[in-house]
């Protein structure tokens, strides 16, 4: 009877998610999809301008990928498992680029270099996504078996406790390069402002918008010109998510084979070692977070549109300004990213759930795949998607009204959450949820309070993180007129209006309210002491 | 002069006292079971042997020289001739069978010839030869428990630590697993240190049993005497 009760389909919740996903999600792509499956759209592929748009936008997105595996597998480390000076802070600071609008990382990188050019937007990007590869590592490296790494040390001495280490993160910190691959191939305002400040270039990102552009405004033709410009995306689109599949499987393969007793692993002792590795995670961080945020804190009292007075003075204008003009629109992104973030947090765990016990089996591929979608368009053509599908008399008052931003942002993110519960999820005992079945719980209770009750840290990350991304997206939202009176659209229009001052302190207000929950979380774990491992 | 001198060994977590004045002495090639009830300190002092944890006070000694000296460790774990095999074994999920051995071996220096060599001939002895290129993924309990057993014994260490390495098995897997112990004991020239709460296993190892009572440790007895029945065993860990 528990064993018909567990196996019982939740229909209601299913299909709850299944609608909130489907109008959040997959109806944005919708428009696209006639003219890929009668390959109408791909005619224009054979283009020699394509063909170098799609190896540019590779190149982009694996330098920025590897790139951020460089940085984040060591900081990761340095983070997590190495007894060096400064762990606490590098820990700390480690999410930061990841809450910054990745147009800040531009600005601030070409303020200090005059970089410009794909290399800048390579650069930028990958230090956007650092973060990826480095969170998703340090977990992993947190939840290595205690006594796995002590049998390294007793068997191979530090080197190879080190070397099992590095075995035990790749997986994940490949997953988190996945992620920022997807990233960087799919973004527009980066590489659009480089190309903007310095030598011309174009990603596809760019063209799945001139394409549309070039075609006007009326519903009819954006719909189809919209999906010949996703299906330039489309080779890369399947790109992204081979590899993101791939590393979701590569994680899953070697992920579980060794959960250990459950006592957290010890810090590797790095004697001589520990003040160059301090020195390193210094360096790491500068380059990650302290650089660009110094840049930008500068650029808030430079000489510029508020010429006059001292720096101070001016940067204290600049924050007047910037909380002045942009209180209203931070306030609605913050209430978008609330929405999104809920959304995703009452949706997520349903996908997530049925991942983990779809497991293996080929099914789990596919739901896999089809909720990655939002995640791997180039968030130019979801936007354009939303409008295509959203525009229309019937949802007249909804497309311009409050809704309709955290739905399409939320929905565009959802995939991260799930992803990430899905992991959380597979390593709850199996006997929490057996245990509340024979007490009699619903499917509900079962999952939201029993098992995620257990991982309450990874829920609010998972919806912390589509909250962050909401408020960070620029793509997405400068096209949709819902969404242009928010934060992210202010930042973008005013960096393109060389509006310096108030830029870099509107910037700094942005970040530092995406970190102030990051900071308050981590003192709460602090104080509360670890969850579920 | 002892191979191995533990001489008052105290621990306390907080408010709770694992470990009391605890000592004995062990011969080169000796054995010895630390036998005690669940939480009574039994790990703690296999892991104080190990050098993976710190002792509040008291000195552990291999050959006379002191490892560990109340807070300090003077000896780091990959420096001791110690070898420990974990309750949960602590296999590495992402190397194969054949790399559990091979690679602790080159990284203590082993020219590459001669750990291969080693590697071969150890796989073969404890029935891994088949399953040299698995992952731990792919193998069953008895084939990893064999693992962890191989890769303890690969670097040759004078000293052989088993926290309970056969708990929590059903009585079939038990049964092979003293088997396995048998084999390993053939096998090996170390010293070995057992923790456990199972008569059997004490028995099957044979030397002297310690039974540890709120944290002091008894003087080691002969495991013939301590172990002569389940009911003889069961009063002396009761009385603790």
């Amino acid at each position: 009877m528990i064993a018909a009760r567990l196996r019982r389909s939740p229909a209601p919740l299913l299909g709850l998610a299944a609608v909130a996903t489907a109008a959040a999600s997959w109806l944005p792509l919708l428009p696209v999809l006639p003219p890929l499956l009668t390959g109408d759209a791909f005619t224009g592929l054979a283009e020699p301008r394509l063909a170098g748009l799609f190896l540019r936008t590779l190149r982009l997105a694996g330098g920025a990928a590897l790139l951020s595996l460089l940085l984040g597998l060591p900081l990761a480390l340095l983070a997590s498992r190495l007894a060096a000076p400064g762990r606490s802070l590098w820990r700390l600071l480690l999410p930061l680029p990841l809450l910054l609008p990745p147009l800040m990382i531009a600005q601030a990188w070409h303020g200090l270099t005059g970089m410009d050019g794909p290399l800048a937007a390579l650069f930028a990007l990958g230090v956007c996504a650092a973060p990826f590869p480095a969170l998703l590592a340090a977990r992993a490296l947190e939840r290595q078996a205690a006594s796995s790494h002590e049998a390294a040390l007793l068997a191979g001495g530090p080197r190879l406790a080190l070397a099992e280490m590095l075995r035990t993160a790749t997986p994940a910190a490949l997953l988190g390069a996945a992620f920022a691959f997807v990233f960087a191939a799919t973004d527009f305002a980066v590489p659009d402002y480089f190309a903007s400040v310095g030598e011309k270039f174009s990603v596809y990102a760019a063209e799945v918008f001139n394409a549309w552009r070039r075609a006007g405004l009326d519903p009819a033709d954006s719909a189809s010109s919209y999906a010949e410009g996703m299906a330039v995306a489309a080779p890369l689109v399947a790109l992204a998510g081979l590899v993101l599949l791939l590393a979701l499987a590569a994680g899953d393969l070697t992920g579980g084979a060794d959960r250990g007793s459950g006592r957290r692993p010890p810090l590797l002792p790095l004697g001589r070692a520990a003040a160059p590795a301090a020195l390193l995670g210094l360096a790491l961080t500068t380059l990650l977070v302290l650089l660009p945020l110094g840049r930008i804190a500068w650029e808030t009292g430079r000489a510029g549109p508020l010429a006059g007075g001292s720096w101070s003075g001016r940067a204290g204008a600049a924050f007047d300004q910037a909380l002045d003009l942009g209180r209203e629109d931070l306030g609605r992104s913050l209430a978008n990213a609330a929405w999104a973030g809920l959304g995703a947090m009452i949706v997520a765990p349903i996908w997530a759930h049925l991942l983990v016990r779809w497991r293996r089996r080929p099914r789990a591929v596919l739901l896999q795949t089809a909720l990655a979608l939002p995640l791997l368009a180039p968030a130019v053509g979801f936007g354009l998607g939303a409008i295509v599908v959203f525009n229309r008399d019937l949802f007249w008052n909804f497309y311009d009204g409050p809704g309709l931003p955290p739905l399409v942002l939320g929905g565009r993110y959802l995939p991260i959450a799930v992803f990430l519960l899905a992991e959380r999820l597979s390593r709850v005992p199996r006997e929490r949820e057996e245990a509340a079945a024979l007490a009699g719980a619903s499917f509900a209770a079962r999952l939201y309070r029993y098992r995620l009750g257990g991982a309450f840290g990874a829920w609010l990350l998972a919806g912390g993180l589509v909250a962050v991304f909401t408020v960070r997206e620029v793509d997405l939202a400068i096209l949709l007129p819902a969404a242009n009176h928010t934060a992210a659209v202010r930042y973008f229009n005013a960096l393109h209006f060389a509006r310096d001052n108030f830029v870099a302190a509107f910037g700094l207000v942005i970040a530092a309210v995406l970190f102030l929950p990051v900071a308050a979380a981590a003192a709460l774990r602090g104080l509360r002491g670890p969850e579920d491992r | 002069m002892p191979f191995l001198s533990v001489t008052g060994l105290a621990r306390s977590f907080g408010r709770s006292q694992v470990l009391v004045e605890a000592g004995f002495d062990l011969e080169r090639g000796g054995r010895l079971t630390i036998a005690g009830r669940s939480g009574s300190g039994k790990t703690t002092l296999l892991r104080i042997l190990a050098g993976l944890e710190r002792a509040d006070r008291g000195v552990v000694r291999f050959d006379g020289v002191a490892a560990s000296d109340g807070r300090r460790i003077l000896l780091p774990p990959w420096r001791r001739p110690v070898q420990m095999v974990f309750q949960d074994l602590g296999l590495w999920p992402n190397r194969s069978v054949r790399r559990h051995l091979l690679d602790p071996l080159a990284a203590q220096g082993v020219p590459r010839a001669e750990a291969r060599s080693r590697t071969r001939a150890l796989l073969a002895r404890l029935g891994l030869a088949p399953l040299a290129r698995r992952r731990p993924g792919r193998l069953s309990g008895g084939e990893a428990r064999r693992l962890a057993f191989a890769r303890a014994l690969a670097p040759e260490p004078e000293l052989l630590l088993l926290d309970e390495p056969f708990a929590s098995l059903d009585p079939v897997a038990r049964a092979e697993g003293l088997a396995l112990l048998d084999e390993v004991l053939a096998a090996t020239r170390a010293a070995v240190v057992l923790v456990t709460h199972d008569p059997a296993e004490a028995r099957a190892l044979g030397g002297e049993v310690a039974v540890l009572r709120r944290g002091r440790l008894a003087p080691p007895r002969p495991a013939v005497e301590v172990c002569a029945d389940d009911e003889t065993f069961r009063r002396e860990l009761a009385e603790s």
